[in-house]
């Protein structure tokens, strides 16, 4: 059973201390040293100016306040966004690639856009390599997840060895039969002295086999079994982290290895890494060079969706994409044409209809980047989007939004125009998911317009509506009390 | 740093690591029956069945040879076995005779669907609006099965007395179950459902002379009708939706799982809109404030929106607040109480069906609480999910209810 529920979900709240201050730069060399709330202050790559604040019982601040202004308006910083990214237009991974490593590290930390190319969202390769290399410990989400991974792992493992071993205990105890036969009773020990030499063949070797002789098709089932692994085996392989191929299992993950080890094993592993991401097309190979020097060449870009990157085009006007076949950057115009015409299937369908899956895609996304969430595309939890509140890297993502298209104009009805039929079993699959993730299940409708000759973007998405419901299981033995 | 990457949240992570609770929540696991059987042979045998004393097992998933576990699945399996041949029986004082007349009510008026005058007062608690036809959860129509009134507990949330029919006319002191009910009692055990084959002046003589009536009975049972088996309860009881005197199969699986977990049931009726508390009038300087124009940014006005350019204007900016107005371009759905006309109405499946209460309130049947949960039941197998317009209509023909942010 299933509860919906209406639900508009309004601007979050956002932290008071994430407001910036007073758009100064921010200063990337120690990463780990800011706090995140600083790091992460801008919820958008516009930065603002606020005016100081005045306070009553102190006259002078009123000469602050007069003189910030009075500087804004002589020497006005320049029109924000101050900074336009350039980003290159990727037609076979259908995504804008984004090199400039400044323009990276703004674009995801003001506001959290787009996914590093071997990262699993946040770009940093980098880091990881360097920590794998041994140039100083960093703390990278991914290896903590592995680190997480493998704590879980040693708990599992311990907790079925003490099973095990209660298993072991109980059929001890269970084997163990008072000696009563005359072999048996010979076998004891006669004096003190026997038994601290026989002590470990006793509970060892002799009573344990002899009387378990009795039920031995059991013994000879439980030999197998009782073979407990003396280690718990693990090979920490980046293969399922979407890290670049490396061939040697990272010595550091445990933090536990010497220095010594990891200054030996320098040379021979930067030499494998370095080889290892040759498949990025567009950086030079400059193997010799990296080979003898330390540094590390940051192989790694930054990859948006198209959602986002018609975000930051046409909303913030923060980026640029250039065309690679001709270098010249695209209008908005011929971004939106492009972005449209890659949600049909043969692409060069004429009359484009306003119910195309990235219209409606963006449409969502829009209307929640402008209530100021930071949606997320939500492949991997089975949805469209992830609605974070602040960012990924603060909390955990509220809400699931699955989004869905809704066809009520009289326009739609007279043509008999059907929504696309979902069965429950495929809605219950994706609830049951988000419910074990800890995610709130919302369902967007998008309410389609009729086609229109318009074809700007403005205008074409004002007509757009959107209705959230909340969905949450109902249990009858949970609703009760 | 918290990432949704991650494959599972400190929450799911220890319920992964003790999965018992997680799918005890779900009850599709294997009962413990060795606690069942303490509940039935122990002292207090009405204790509390709650989900806290039968509680599962850790699971065993393969033999390990030792002796411990063949005892103890041994133990369980006696156990099951002593509770699967306890013998249920009813106790015939207990047993209730009810009549299946399926077209004593056929003429009256159908449940109206709007909100009867009376029905806020009645909430109040002024009980006088008792007209003829504006008896709400009646269902008279729908009343096919008359049984004598009972003061049982099963009775709180069952059955009604048809108060709409004229005085003394045979059965209106009855009480009159839907088929619902009827089908619930009977499987449950604790009603005899009979075929009448005489009319219903006969079986239910008229009311005036009940003494006399009780003194000399003219018929013997078996001369009034046949009782009917569960088959034939079925037969009558169950059939297509919007049938008059009968449920779906759907609809009566539902309201049976509800009855047994617990709950009181009963069919929907339009509910009166929940009174809230108007909306607290703005402050004068909010007022105020907002007669001052908005400046969106201090140099942004000179560029005149474009529809295909940056939304966010070019300019200095001292908040965020005017940069993300600027962004707002879809329509949102803002909640709004509607009038009455423009109400749509909810068509069937996506329509509240019945409502439910949960066990622990006094509950008058004749006059309930305002719900806890309403329902509509919908086949998963037959049906898709719903479109916009089956949600909005399901929504809105609930009692407006605004959040507290409004």
């Amino acid at each position: 059973m299933a509860v919906v529920k209406n639900h508009s979900l309004g601007a979050p709240e956002l932290d008071t201390h994430r407001q910036p201050r007073n758009g100064q730069p921010k200063a990337p060399a120690r990463p780990q040293k800011i706090p995140l709330h600083q790091l992460y202050a801008l919820p958008a790559p516009i930065r603002t100016f606020p005016l100081p604040s005045f306070y009553p019982n102190n006259p002078l601040s009123l000469f602050h306040v007069l003189w910030t202004w009075s500087n804004q308006l002589l020497s006005p910083p320049p029109a924000e966004p101050s900074v336009v990214h350039q980003g290159h237009w990727s037609p076979e991974t259908r995504s804008v690639h984004v090199h400039d490593p400044t323009s990276v590290r703004a674009l995801w930390e003001q506001g959290f856009f787009g996914k590093g190319s071997y990262s699993r969202s946040e770009p940093n390769w980098l880091k990881r390599e360097q920590t794998r290399q041994g140039q100083g410990e960093k703390r990278v989400s991914e290896l903590v997840t592995v680190q997480r991974r493998e704590e879980r792992k040693m708990m599992k493992w311990e907790r079925a060895r003490k099973e095990q071993e209660a298993i072991l205990r109980t059929r001890i105890a269970e084997a163990w039969i008072a000696p009563v036969g005359p072999k048996e009773l010979l076998a004891l020990p006669n004096s003190l002295e026997d038994l601290r030499l026989s002590s470990y063949g006793l509970t060892n070797g002799h009573v344990f086999s002899s009387t378990a002789e009795p039920n031995g098709h059991v013994n000879a089932t439980q030999d197998a079994r009782l073979v407990t692994p003396t280690t718990p085996d693990f090979v920490v392989n980046g293969g399922d982290l979407s890290d670049p191929p490396s061939p040697h299992p990272n010595p550091l993950l445990n933090g536990k290895v010497p220095g010594a080890a990891v200054i030996n094993g320098t040379p021979p592993l930067s030499q494998e890494s370095d080889e290892a991401p040759t498949e990025t097309p567009d950086v030079p190979p400059t193997l010799e060079n990296e080979a003898t020097s330390p540094e590390i060449v940051d192989r790694e870009h930054l990859q948006l969706t198209l959602e986002e990157t018609f975000y930051l085009v046409f909303g913030l006007g923060a980026l640029n994409v250039t065309n690679p076949s001709t270098g010249k950057v695209m209008a908005t115009e011929e971004l939106f044409h492009l972005f449209r015409q890659l949600s049909y299937a043969p692409s060069d369908t004429a009359a484009m209809q306003p119910d195309d899956p990235f219209l409606i895609q963006y449409a969502v996304y829009h209307h929640f980047r402008s209530l100021g969430w930071v949606p997320r595309p939500g492949i991997k939890f089975g949805v469209d989007w992830l609605l974070y509140i602040g960012g990924p890297v603060f909390a955990h993502a509220e809400f699931a939004v699955m989004v869905l298209p809704a066809y009520t104009d009289p326009y739609w009805k007279t043509r008999g125009h059907e929504p696309p039929q979902r069965s429950w079993h495929w809605l219950h699959s994706i609830n049951r998911v988000q419910a074990h993730a800890l995610k709130t299940m919302v369902i967007v409708y998008v309410d389609i317009p009729p086609p229109t000759e318009t074809s700007d973007p403005a205008s074409l998405l004002k007509r757009y509506k959107i209705r959230e419901f909340v969905m949450k299981r109902w249990l009858s033995n949970r609703s009760r009390e | 740093m918290p990432f949704d990457d991650e494959d599972l949240t400190p929450a799911a992570l220890s319920a992964a690591n003790d999965e018992a609770p997680f799918d005890a929540e779900d009850g599709d696991q294997a009962q413990d029956f060795r606690m069942f059987t303490s509940l039935l042979s122990g002292p207090g045998k009405k204790s509390q069945a709650s989900s806290k004393a039968i509680r599962r097992g850790e699971k065993d998933f393969e033999s390990h040879g030792t002796r411990a576990q063949e005892n103890i699945l041994e133990s369980s399996r006696a156990a099951m076995h002593e509770v699967l041949s306890y013998t249920r029986q009813h106790q015939p004082r207990n047993a209730l005779c009810g009549w299946y007349f399926p077209d004593r009510w056929a003429d009256m008026p159908p449940e109206s669907d709007s909100i009867p005058e009376g029905a806020a007062d009645r909430q109040a608690g002024s009980g006088t609006a008792k007209g003829r036809d504006t008896v709400q959860g009646l269902f008279a129509r729908d009343r096919v099965v008359a049984i004598e009134a009972d003061k049982s507990t099963m009775l709180t949330s069952t059955g009604r007395v048809v108060t709409t029919a004229e005085k003394h006319s045979p059965g209106r002191s009855k009480t009159w179950l839907l088929p619902e009910e009827a089908l619930f009692l009977i499987e449950r055990g604790t009603l005899d459902l009979w075929w009448p084959v005489r009319g219903i002046e006969d079986i239910f003589p008229a009311e005036e002379g009940l003494e006399a009536s009780q003194a000399e009975r003219k018929f013997e049972d078996y001369e009034l009708g046949t009782p009917l088996s569960l088959q034939a309860a079925y037969a009558l009881l169950i059939g297509r939706d919007g049938e008059r005197g009968k449920i779906s199969l759907e609809k009566y699986q539902v309201y049976s799982n509800l009855r047994r977990t617990g709950y009181r049931v009963l069919r929907a009726t339009p509910l009166p809109p929940r009174l809230f508390s108007p909306q607290t009038p703005r402050p004068l300087w909010q007022w105020l404030l907002s007669l001052l124009p908005r400046t969106s940014g201090l140099f942004s006005l000179r560029f005149p929106p474009s529809g295909y350019g940056p939304l966010v204007r070019p300019g200095l900016y001292r908040s965020y607040a005017p940069i993300f107005e600027q962004l707002a371009l879809v329509q949102r759905h803002k909640p709004a109480p509607l009038p009455a006309s423009e109400v749509p109405q909810p068509q069937d499946p996506f329509k509240i069906f019945f409502h439910v209460w949960k066990s622990n309130v006094p509950f008058v049947k004749t006059r309930p609480p305002p719900p806890d949960f309403q329902m509509a039941v919908v086949d998963a197998r037959d049906s898709s999910i719903p479109t916009l317009e089956q949600l909005d209509a399901l929504l809105l023909s609930t009692p407006w209810g605004p959040s507290r942010e409004g």
